[in-house]
């Protein structure tokens, strides 16, 4: 008897009969069978009269503002209010960098939200909000008066090191929003020659996407070496310090995330790569010719480069300063991430612009909005959140254009702390579990998972 | 090993499927964070998880708690309590999946 038929023996016991066990057993093998023309009705749950405004319509908004249809039922009227037109991916956009994806595959419309689920998009931003009115004001002069209000706004980018938004618009993009900025960055890298030299830098936590910037210089390095340009090298001044308890030494002990795969990374797959971290001073100077080149000075030494490619800090949008208390991020309760300011209620924060002990990541942001959706409808139909939510975060990094690693967790709610922490077997840990290696089938799982993930968030 | 498939030979749901979402609070937050792989309610993506019974799912995570090879879904069906895993797949199983003509 093999542990499968064993199991059913064992439910034959429990349950009197032969229950149904779902397919995925062997689930090595896994795959992409997406049917064509799935819809969905959304729930009778007797809720009228209801108006959920939404502010951003990226990964934490778009989900926020269909699962509250989805859920809510019709008479949860959600207006999302976004200006623009189509969303961009950030995630998988290092491959852009690479130049194995076009910028044009990581468009989202808005369509399938208001066609499939009936959510009003109002293609303008939010300027102000007045909670004591219920009212939001929108740049075309109109304004929204809301039940409840979500910021789902994603961040802003620091002027850093010398730079400014201007400069980040023009030749020293920083691409840590996708865009423009990054076909601009991924046509300086591809004009890169021969011994040039790509210089990054990465902020201290918290910034959106732990491994994002380590994956960008796997990516770069890699570009570099395929297309043969002789010489070249990557340069990494990351301002994190050793975290506590790495198996790992200096400097890699201060990867942020998946540090045994990026250790290997840069050590063995890329040594084009420099890394330093615990980095301080980061200072820009840039190029007379002003066209990306430019040198710059930290404690690490002083670098000139081709391509000067900075990841500011960043921060919530200045529209929500009132929600922040004066820090760069907004407090929340986790339970249902409405807002801890005082005056705030009824406002919600999900996203990289809250505060909360997880990654600033997009599958974790789709959680967030989802956790943030069931509570705003069941207060709408008198039910108490629910006391114990789970959120998880599941991220490919792309190594190679052709291979990935992977980091997975699982966080539940402790009453305690009044925090989402990892868990595990039984109890609260501390490490997001990273792959046992880096592989083609990771980089073929991986755009599995990014297609649904994106598919769950806006169709 | 073999496997036992939860619809005809495939793990997808048909074509011009229209799932529901049944107005039942318990189990569907947990629910959820199976969407972004699975798509949503449970309808795609690496594997549709509709159409089958709550003991059906639930005994297939347990079987998945005990994998030894480090696979995400070994991790989250351990990052869940066993009352968890009951009541989202009571919510999944839940769920109706009818055909659109
Ligand atoms: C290079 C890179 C790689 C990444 N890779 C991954 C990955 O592999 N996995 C992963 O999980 N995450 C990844 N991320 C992180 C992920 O992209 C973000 O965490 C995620 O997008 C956050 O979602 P959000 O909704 O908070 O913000 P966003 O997705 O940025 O959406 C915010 C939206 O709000 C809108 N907005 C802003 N201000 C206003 C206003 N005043 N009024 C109206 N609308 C407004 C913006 O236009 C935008 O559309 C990556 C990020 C980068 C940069």
């Amino acid at each position: 008897m093999n542990r499968r038929t064993f199991l059913q023996a064992l439910m034959l016991t429990a349950t009197g009969g032969l229950t149904s066990l779902p397919a995925w057993a062997d689930d090595d093998e896994d795959d992409n069978k997406t049917s064509t023309n799935v819809r969905f009705s959304l729930a009778n749950t007797g809720i009228t009269n209801k108006h959920v405004v939404i502010v951003g319509g990226g990964m934490a908004g778009a989900t926020a503002a269909k699962y509250l249809r989805l859920w809510g039922g019709a008479g949860v009227s959600v207006t999302l209010v976004e200006p623009n037109p189509i969303y961009v991916s950030n995630i998988m956009s290092g491959l852009v960098l690479a130049a194995s994806r076009t910028l044009s595959s990581l468009n989202y419309s808005y369509t399938n939200l208001i066609n499939n689920y009936g959510i009003s998009l109002k293609q303008a931003s939010v300027v102000s909000f007045d909670n004591t009115r219920k009212i939001v004001t929108l740049s075309d002069n109109s304004s929204l008066s809301y039940d409840r209000l979500i910021f789902a706004t994603g961040i802003q980018l620091d002027d850093a090191y010398g730079l400014t938004a201007t400069d980040y618009a023009g030749n020293y993009p920083h691409a840590w929003q996708s865009g423009p900025q990054t076909s601009k960055l991924a046509s300086l890298i591809a004009n890169m020659g021969n011994n040039d030299t790509f210089v990054m830098t990465i902020p201290a936590k918290p910034y959106r996407c732990p491994p994002g910037p380590y994956e960008r210089a796997c990516l770069v390095a890699d570009y570099l070496k395929r297309t043969g340009k002789t010489g070249t090298k990557v340069i990494v001044l990351d301002e994190n310090t050793a975290i506590a308890g790495s198996d790992l030494s200096a400097p890699y002990n201060a990867i942020q995330a998946e540090p045994h795969s990026f250790h290997q990374a840069f050590t063995q797959i890329h040594t084009n790569i420099t890394y330093h971290s615990g980095v301080t001073g980061i200072s820009v100077t840039k190029s007379s010719a002003n066209d990306g080149s430019g040198s710059i000075s930290c404690s690490a030494g002083n670098f000139s480069a081709k391509v000067i490619n900075i990841i500011p800090p960043h921060r919530a949008p200045s529209v929500m300063t009132n929600l922040c208390n004066g820090g760069r991020w907004a407090p929340v309760n986790v339970l249902n991430y409405e807002s801890t300011v005082a005056n705030m209620t009824g406002i919600h924060v999900i996203g990289d612009a809250s505060q909360t002990t997880q990654p600033k990541a997009g599958h974790i942001a789709n959680q967030e909005a989802k956790v943030c959706a069931d509570a705003i409808i069941r207060a709408f139909q008198n039910q108490g959140v629910d006391p114990a939510p789970v959120t998880n975060s599941a991220c490919y990094s792309p190594i190679t254009n052709t291979t990935a690693s992977w980091l997975t967790g699982v966080y539940q709610y402790d009453a305690t702390s009044k925090t989402m922490r990892l868990w595990a077997n039984g109890a609260f840990t501390d490490k997001a579990i990273e792959s046992a290696d880096i592989s083609s089938k990771n980089f073929s799982k991986m755009s599995t998972w990014f297609n649904t993930l994106m598919g769950d968030s806006f169709s | 090993m073999a496997t036992t498939p939860c619809f005809a030979d495939h793990h997808e749901l048909p074509n011009n499927a229209l799932v529901d979402s049944p107005n039942i609070s318990k189990g569907r937050l947990l629910a959820s964070n199976c969407f972004q792989c699975h798509a949503t309610q449970g309808s795609g993506g690496f594997e549709a998880l509709l159409n089958t019974s709550q003991t059906g799912m639930f005994a297939e995570l347990m079987e998945q708690r005990f994998k030894i090879k480090r696979k995400i879904m070994a991790i989250h069906a351990q990052g869940y309590t066993k009352e968890q895993l009951w009541d989202l797949s009571g919510y999944l199983a839940s769920i109706n999946v009818t055909v659109q003509r």
